[in-house]
């Protein structure tokens, strides 16, 4: 049997449809870290992230044996991970609008002045464009693969993307990350 | 707004500084708790158990879970019970994720893992550590 490891998620997806557990485990092992990041930047919680992603990785195991992967699966678990965040913050706070979850929970710990200052500008984004701007960059997702998450077209991921860019190139607090490009 | 059509990908990317200090802002680590860990591998298992229980139980023949059980729950040594991976003291579906755990990443391997007494701790043992914690249930 070859290593579950070393094996892709599509394959491990395919070993897991087939009732090995051990492909499921492997599935777990390999993005739970990935799903606690993200449950912590939407709650700011850890205790709830913990919860988060426990519920997520129990719900992807309901879809077996006939889950079908058609992109990666972090495009699969995102929309599941936000969701159960969200309902849980809905159900905890009695926050109505996702726009304030999303602009002001999860912000982190701060180290510096010039990581204030950019936290600070990514802070004031429309959380449209704030949510985009770290899938694509603090997460490292392709545009198609935010798309399908966001359940969007890829010209509206172009789009706030564009947009959460340009703001930081014209706040004078982020100005100096582009001005090292010329 | 921006006319989609308009937007250039070299518009689209970002400085190496700013998606290092982006990834530095909202990319902390955050351990998964043990608890959380064990509580999804129960869930895997008891969900694969459930779907997969009747092959499990015709690959391994009834006397053949029988003698795996009695083999596993036997004392072996004051180091702990055959298949005890976890030394936990329990035999579970737990010490088959260990154990699987433990061969793929080509860690060391106790001789008291050999479950089937071939004198190689490998796929087999794992497999019969899972097919007895199924039939011990």
């Amino acid at each position: 049997m070859a290593k579950p490891n070393g094996r892709s998620d599509e394959e491990l997806v395919e070993a897991s449809n087939r009732g090995d557990p051990r492909a499921f485990d492997a599935l777990y092992q390999r993005h739970k870290a990935w799903a606690a990041q993200l449950a912590f930047r939407f709650t700011g919680n850890q205790d709830e992230a913990m919860d988060i992603v426990q519920d997520a990785f129990i719900y992807l195991l309901g879809r077996f044996p006939r889950f079908r992967l058609s992109s990666a699966l972090t495009t699969f678990l995102y929309p599941v991970i936000k969701n159960i965040a969200l309902s849980r913050l809905r159900k905890s706070r009695r926050i109505v609008l996702d726009e304030e979850i999303v602009l002001h929970a999860g912000d982190p710990p701060l180290e510096s002045g010039e990581e204030r200052s950019l936290a600070d500008v990514v802070a004031t984004l429309p959380s449209i464009h704030r949510e985009v701007l770290l899938m694509r960059f603090v997460d490292d997702m392709k545009l198609e693969d935010i798309a399908a998450a966001l359940a969007v077209p890829v010209g509206t991921v172009k789009s706030r993307l564009h947009n959460a860019l340009k703001a930081l190139r014209e706040d004078e607090r982020t100005l100096r990350y582009f001005e090292e490009l010329q | 707004m921006t006319d989609n059509d308009s937007i250039r990908d070299t518009d689209l990317t970002a400085p190496a500084a700013l998606v290092r200090d982006l990834r530095s802002l909202y990319h902390a680590p955050l351990a998964v708790t043990p608890e959380v860990d064990q509580r999804v591998r129960q869930a895997t298992w008891r969900h694969f158990a459930r779907r997969g229980r009747m092959r499990a139980l015709r690959w391994l023949t009834p006397l053949a879970a029988a003698a795996a059980a009695v083999l596993i729950l036997l004392p072996h040594s004051r180091q702990g019970a055959v298949g005890d991976v976890d030394g936990s003291g329990a035999v579970d579906i737990l010490d088959a994720f260990a154990l699987a755990r433990r061969v793929e990443a080509s860690e060391s391997l106790k001789a008291r893992w050999d479950v089937n007494g071939d004198a190689e701790v490998d796929q087999s043992d794992i497999d019969l550590i899972a097919a007895a914690a199924v039939a011990l249930q």
